[in-house]
């Protein structure tokens, strides 16, 4: 019964082709490996403006794409989206995704709302789309993200008639996962870079022109984890060299701020019952220092009472003697 | 601590290895005997020599089963305790291979165990502290060894490691690679202590993708200093496997790191299934749905054990993303940056109108020069992508700073609203919120990597709310006689403080009902903590001006210590008192100087400054009846500084002793004013006074009294002359000292008991150490109207001795041993916490007085070089051998002339001398050593002195024999390496035995024949040396002691003369000590010269003094 409403509902689109798309090595794979695609809200709203645009079975189609590796490149460099999908055919299919540029002007408009508050550079520097950015937009007359089937130019060499078809829906999934971690690939998809958008607010913030060109932030400059391979031990250090001397002092008082490294992570969005999740893991950091203190620190010795009481009978002996 | 029955064997030196993540934490031993027996074995076979080599490859997975490892069979040794203490110990035994250097088909001993035993095969310059040195390298490689083991879960590893040293028989002995696993476990206490770690919900270090919900640690710096000193010195041997052929371990730091996350895991979800999900989350009636399900899987897998980890998984899916994303959420900053964002809270200025406008700005700091702050605002104005400040480059300074600002606005949430600025430059606070910032926000940023700056007030102590207590003293009362003492009751009042300043109750409650937490208060800032405003308000109202609240000095004391008081929940600030209360309190806290005492005119000595110091401390003391402990340094003469004092008070008693002596005389004339003598009589001043101390030195206290204070009457209570009951108190009102023993303290308690001592003294306090003891507990029945203990080790590192001696002294002033043990033992002798640490300084600092040789102060009151001598005792079998030798002598040598009767006088002085020495050494027999020797017993505790103070002794010796027996004792009965040089020793051994001597700290005493050490070698790492015997000749001695007095000597030495008292030694050295001149010209380079006295001269030199004491204990 479901098998016949679907072939009905395949043909009546007349381009249905029921082979399997052929295996890619090392294709690009969606990280979500279940549930829904994109963390954070802007790319799930990047996913939403897709799914308003494209028929239901392209999105489930483009969705095991994605998840399967079929996509075998994207690429982002020059502000618009170039991407190899692996379809049925020997050949990967070319797709091209461009959002409607802004011009100079908008891009104006925009930069110079930007530039008004400091939490924008902040936030979107941090790895984090302003919350209210869309209301920035919306000042200057733009929306960030596609508003209508106009701003989102779709397409792929595959035969298929439907636009967006399932192959620009798999590109589009990998791209919700590139904004969530880094959320500069949607601004520069309608026509800025990170480096021009950087630059461009610092120059309003300083309200000087600048012609210099600055440097990207090193941020991939972390030293190197020393290498963890194994070192070959020589009979003669076999156990240590000379005396230890370990016998160092650690802090048994209590933290001056209760579950710090709790609170670093910032509040999170669960609850259990009404009860917040960083409550409760609170009360779990709490007991297990209490349980520590009891047992490793404040220790009482076992069998002292008797001394006391021996040393009290010999008092009273004392006493009496005297 | 825990004693058990019976040990299986004597010493176990305990190892631990881990065998890595995922592997199991193994514990395995070496048996001594069992070493020995190998060796002999060994020993044996090396004539039939030839067997072949194995190669590697044949032992891998099957090694030969170590010959000496400890047997499961005894596990029990270690087991049982452990199980009596953590009965959840979870415990398997197993069978591992593990790599050991090994020589000659064996497995080589560690260096721990190699001190236990004593072998002929090992001697110091063949295996230098266990490792294995370049001679011997050749032939040494790695073979695996199949060794028992007991393997530990990690849910009880973190108490198993740190629980064992007071658990386990003092017959086991922990290695550095059990001592090295439990300083890792100390570091995972820390992390749990401090709630230094976060949840994960996968094993990070493997790269697996297993949900395995556990608890990880996040180290601060400081914790990563320690894991990276920890990685530096850590002995191979805790990790080492083997990798194909090759011994090898992984890195040590990632190793530390991993352990430490597998004891923190492990100790977390053990102490949650005592405190149950349930217990800690209020479980509410609602709606559940899927996320809700999620979140507790989550929940439990973080507190079970791993139970049901694959149902969890599919529970926890839902919202496992941006669960990893939040737990993710790294705020650690890049330390390597070189600047970073700083935050800079001002107080309000002078003249503002409103004290609630705090500013919070914002800086660029330099991490290498924290002084280097450029305001926000410059930074905002630099307009490339680089400013240059003070020769600091810094690289994108606005992306910096924003990025920065974007990370702790997510911290501290105040900061947000400042990014709608343009160009934020500071935030603007009310006090409400400065408070909280420095409270907590402050603290939270500081950790995650931006640069703090708070107005200095706002970390001390001065800056908050409180009291302070002044003490009056009680004029009506009839206890006030002038005397304060720590039970002295005093009446006390109490006024608020803040920032230093006493403020009236009105304008405190005037500052309270403005309900700001951080106010001005006569120009200095204070911070209220809500809940102690609340509390005052409240003992305002409850208290009552009529009232008169006392307290004793004692506890007034522990409150300035403390800065708590019973009845009284909020600070104590500070404690002072009117008048003479006043004095006493300034001179106690050591912030007024004493009154200086001079040293009496009858002493016949001369005090050095510092001892006069001690002096008038001891007066001051004495004068409050405050139990004193004099811990000076060795060396520095504690000793003269007693004897001064007792004779300060005698001097003092004296016209009134005399007068209250004889009240019958003076009848009843000035019957009120003797009424008044006696009253105080009773309460105080009786004439003897009572030391106790060990045997060994016993002789030696009544010589120095005499010699510095000959006034004085001193009465041994000892041996023949034992007091009895009718004779005690007419001996007590007719001497000055009685000495006696630690011993005989306690046997004859009950007679001790009965009088009332003027003063009781212990020297070697640390004979009290153990308070469950007979002994001591004796020793702590005696009444005296002063006590004073005397210890040359530093009594604060260990505590049960510091509790005991105190207890001793100034009866419950540190509480009772159980909540002593729980406050302060543990916290400051196994986690050295600073903060219990400087607690209980302060505690103790007013009763304790300890100068040591390296103080600045003292070393310029110092000579370079100290001689002393050692008077010790004959034991009752050495004076019946003794005396047997001289009758021998006496028989024959009226008959004797010539060389016959020269050889007659050397060889009985030879006798005598052995006899002295040791009654083994005499006899030859190789018989007991233990307890038959004065001389040695001295030795034993001048050598354990020594080695406690971190310090170096040269031994001296003429006999061979001597030196030999001396190695093996001090060896077995205090545990310490020697080095021994002798006449057969070759060159090559004395040059490895000096190296060692001088540059390695595990060696501290050198036995040296005095023949072949006398010259030429260069010991200046010792600054003791002991003549265990006396060669009759200064410059023979003088050379040898300058082994260490000579060029390099950058400390002051002691030169110890053993003497025997009572015997040739004690004459001879009379002899020379009173013509020295004489002794100079008539002394040759040997001891000839003694066979040319009279007859009557040498029978006058060897005659045993029968008035001294002889005897053990």
């Amino acid at each position: 019964m479901k098998m016949a409403r679907r072939r009905y509902y395949e043909s009546y689109y007349w381009s249905y082709t029921p082979s399997r798309p052929r295996k890619v090595e090392n294709g690009i794979q969606l990280k979500a490996t279940r549930g829904a695609i994109g963390k954070q809200w802007w790319s799930k709203k990047w996913i939403e403006s897709l799914e308003r645009f494209t028929i239901a079975t392209r999105l489930t189609r483009g969705r095991s794409y994605a998840r399967g590796g079929q996509v075998v490149s994207v690429d982002t460099s020059s502000g618009e989206v170039h991407a190899k999908v692996q379809g049925s055919q020997p050949r990967p299919y070319n797709v091209t995704i461009q959002l409607a540029k802004f011009d100079d002007q908008q891009w104006n408009a925009v930069l110079a709302l930007m530039a008004q508050q400091a939490r924008f550079s902040a936030k979107l520097l941090c790895g984090e789309m302003p919350p209210d950015i869309e209301d920035l937009f919306s000042q200057a007359s733009l929306s960030l993200f596609p508003s209508s089937k106009k701003d989102l130019a779709t397409d792929c060499s595959c035969p298929d008639v439907a636009n967006p078809c399932k192959h620009v829906a798999a590109v589009h999934y990998l791209l919700a996962e590139r904004f969530d971690e880094d959320p500069f690939l949607i601004l520069e998809l309608r026509g800025q870079s990170k480096q021009q958008i950087i630059e461009a607010l610092r120059s309003r913030r300083t309200s000087i022109e600048t012609e210099c060109n600055p440097e990207p932030l090193h941020q991939d400059d972390l030293p190197h984890m020393e290498e963890n391979a194994p070192v070959e031990v020589q009979v003669e250090n076999f156990w240590g060299i000379g005396e230890p001397r370990w016998d160092m002092a650690i802090n048994v008082q209590s933290p001056p701020v209760e579950c710090a490294a709790l609170k670093l992570l910032g509040p999170s969005q669960f609850t259990l019952q009404g009860e917040k999740l960083e409550a409760i893991l609170e009360q779990v950091y709490k007991a297990a220092s209490q349980v520590a203190r009891k047992k490793l620190v404040e220790i009482t010795i076992d069998g002292h009472e008797d001394h006391l009481n021996s040393n009290d009978h010999d008092a009273n002996e004392m006493a009496s003697f005297s | 601590m825990a004693s058990i029955s019976q040990p299986v064997t004597s010493g176990i030196v305990l190892h631990a290895v881990w065998e890595g993540p995922g592997g199991r934490f193994l514990a395995w031993g070496e048996s001594p005997e069992k070493y020995i027996d190998q060796n002999r074995l060994h020993q044996a076979r090396r004539a039939n020599r030839g067997q072949g080599k194995r190669s590697i490859q044949q032992y891998i997975g099957a090694g030969p089963l170590h010959p000496f490892a400890l047997s499961d069979e005894n596990f029990s040794v270690i087991l049982s305790p452990l199980l009596k203490v953590i009965p959840d110990l979870a415990v398997e035994i197993v069978e591992t291979i593990i790599p050991l250097p090994t020589i000659a088909s064996n497995p080589c001993p560690s260096p721990e165990l190699l001190r236990r035993v004593t072998l002929d095969s090992f001697s110091t310059s063949e295996v230098n502290g266990g490792n294995v040195t370049s001679r011997a390298k050749n032939k040494t490689q790695f073979s695996p060894w199949k060794v028992p083991a007991m393997s530990f879960t990690p849910s009880s590893l973190l108490e198993m490691l740190l629980l064992s040293p007071d658990i386990l028989p003092a017959s086991c002995y922990f290695s550095r690679l059990w001592m090295f696993w439990m300083e890792v476990a100390k570091i995972g206490l820390e992390i749990i202590l401090q709630h230094d770690f976060l949840p994960s919900v996968g094993n990070s270090g493997d790269h697996q993708e297993i949900y395995h919900p556990s608890w990880i640690a996040t180290f601060r710096r400081e914790q990563q200093e320690r894991v990276a000193t920890l990685a530096r010195d850590m002995p191979p041997a805790c990790f080492a496997t083997f990798h194909g052929d090759q011994v090898s371990i992984s890195h040590p730091e990632t190793t530390i790191v991993q352990f430490v996350n597998l004891v923190l895991d492990g100790f977390v979800k053990a102490a949650m299934q005592e405190n149950t999900l349930e217990t800690i989350y209020h479980k509410k009636r609602g709606r559940k749905n899927l996320e809700d399900d999620a979140v507790r899987g989550f929940l439990e897998g973080l507190v079970n054990n791993g139970n049901g980890a694959l149902d969890l998984e599919s529970r926890v899916r839902p919202i496992m993303e941006p669960l990893v994303a939040w737990l993710g959420h790294d705020q650690e900053q890049d330390s390597q940056v070189p600047f970073r964002t700083c935050f800079k809270l001002d107080p309000p200025g002078d003249d503002a109108s409103n004290d609630s406008s705090w500013t919070l700005g914002y800086y660029l700091q330099a991490t290498d020069d924290p002084s280097l702050l450029v305001p926000a605002e410059s930074v905002w104005k630099e307009r490339s992508s680089v400013l240059k400040y003070l020769k600091h480059r810094f690289e994108n300074p606005q992306e910096r700073l924003l990025v920065d600002l974007g990370r702790a606005a997510k911290i501290f949430p105040e900061i947000d609203k400042t990014l709608k600025e343009t160009r934020p430059s500071e935030l603007v606070m009310t006090s409400a919120m400065a408070y909280n910032f420095l409270l907590q926000y402050s603290l939270l940023l500081e950790q995650a990597g931006f640069g703090i700056i708070v107005p200095a007030w706002s970390k001390q102590p001065a800056s908050k709310l409180g009291v302070v207590v002044s003490l009056h003293q009680k004029s009506s009362s009839s206890t006030n006689t002038g005397i304060l003492g720590l039970s002295t009751i005093v009446a006390f009042d109490w006024q608020i403080s803040m920032g230093d300043e006493v403020i009236s109750p009105e304008e405190f409650e005037h500052i309270a009902s403005l309900k700001i937490p951080l106010v001005r208060a006569r120009g200095k800032w204070v911070m209220l903590k809500p809940e102690d405003v609340e509390k005052i308000v409240s003992m305002l109202k409850s208290s009552d001006e009529h009232e008169v609240q006392e307290l004793t000095l004692a506890t007034a004391l522990q409150a300035s210590a403390t800065g708590s008081l019973p009845g009284f929940d909020v600070p104590i600030m500070s404690v002072s008192g009117d008048h003479a209360l006043k004095e006493f309190l300034s001179h106690l806290s050591g912030t007024k100087t004493l009154t200086p005492v001079p040293q009496p005119s009858n002493f016949s000595g001369t005090l050095r400054p510092y001892q006069e110091r001690g002096l008038s401390w001891l007066a001051f003391m004495k004068s409050s009846s405050l139990g004193s402990c004099l811990a000076d340094d060795m060396g520095l003469g504690k000793t003269i500084q007693v004897i001064a004092i007792l004779l300060h008070m005698k001097n003092a008693r004296g016209g009134c002793l005399e007068e209250s002596n004889e009240p019958s005389k003076n009848g009843k004339k000035q019957g009120k004013k003797i009424k008044h003598d006696i009253q105080r009589n009773e309460a105080s001043e009786t004439r003897a006074s009572l030391l106790i101390c060990p045997m060994s030195i016993m002789d030696n206290w009544k010589k120095e009294i005499n010699r510095f204070a000959p006034s004085m009457i001193v009465f041994l209570h000892h041996g023949k002359d034992r007091l009895d009951a009718t004779s005690i108190e007419e001996r007590a009102l007719s001497s000055d000292v009685i000495i006696t023993t630690y011993a005989l303290a306690a046997r004859d308690k009950e007679l001790l008991y009965m009088i009332n001592w003027n003063t009781i003294i212990i020297d070697e306090a640390q004979n009290i150490k153990n308070q469950s003891t007979k002994q001591t507990q004796a020793i702590k029945s005696f009444k005296a109207n002063w006590k004073i203990a005397l210890t040359g080790t530093p009594v604060e590192n260990r505590l049960a001795d510091l509790w005991s001696i105190m207890d001793f002294l100034n009866p419950d002033f540190l509480g009772s041993f159980n909540a002593f043990h729980k406050s302060f033992a543990i916290p400051i002798e196994r986690y050295h916490d600073p903060t219990m640490t400087s607690a209980l300084k302060r505690l103790v600092q007013p009763f304790v007085l300890r100068r040591l040789k390296t103080d600045k102060s003292i070393i310029k009151d110092l000579p370079e070089k100290v001689e002393m001598k050692d008077y010790c005792n004959l034991t009752t079998e050495q004076a019946s051998l003794y005396e047997a030798v001289v009758k021998e002598m006496i028989e024959k040598i009226d008959n004797a002339d010539g060389i016959q009767r020269k050889g007659l006088i050397l060889s009985t002085m030879m006798k005598l001398k052995q006899i002295c020495n040791h009654p083994a050494q005499f006899l030859h027999d190789g018989s007991r050593v233990e307890a038959r020797s004065g001389k040695l017993t001295r030795l034993e505790e001048l050598v354990h002195e020594i080695v406690v103070n971190k310090e170096k002794a040269l031994i001296f010796t003429q006999f061979t024999e001597m030196g030999e027996l001396l190695k093996d004792h001090l060896r077995s009965k205090l545990g310490i390496n020697l080095l021994y040089l002798h006449g057969g020793s070759t060159k090559k051994q004395r040059e490895a035995m000096v190296e060692s001597f001088q540059n390695d700290s595990s060696f501290p005493v050198f036995i040296l024949s005095l023949k072949a050490g006398g010259v030429g070698l260069n010991l200046t790492a010792a600054t003791n040396v002991v003549h265990f015997d006396r060669w009759w000749n200064p410059a023979v001695e003088n050379q040898a002691s300058d082994r260490i007095y000579r060029i390099g000597q950058v400390k002051n030495v002691q030169i110890h003369k053993f003497i025997c008292s009572g015997t040739l030694e004690e004459r001879i050295d009379d002899m020379i000590e009173s013509k020295k001149q004489l002794a100079q010209n008539i002394i040759g380079t040997g001891e000839y010269w003694i066979t040319e006295l009279t007859t009557a001269q040498i029978k006058e030199l060897v005659a045993l003094k029968r008035d001294i004491f002889i005897g053990g204990e």
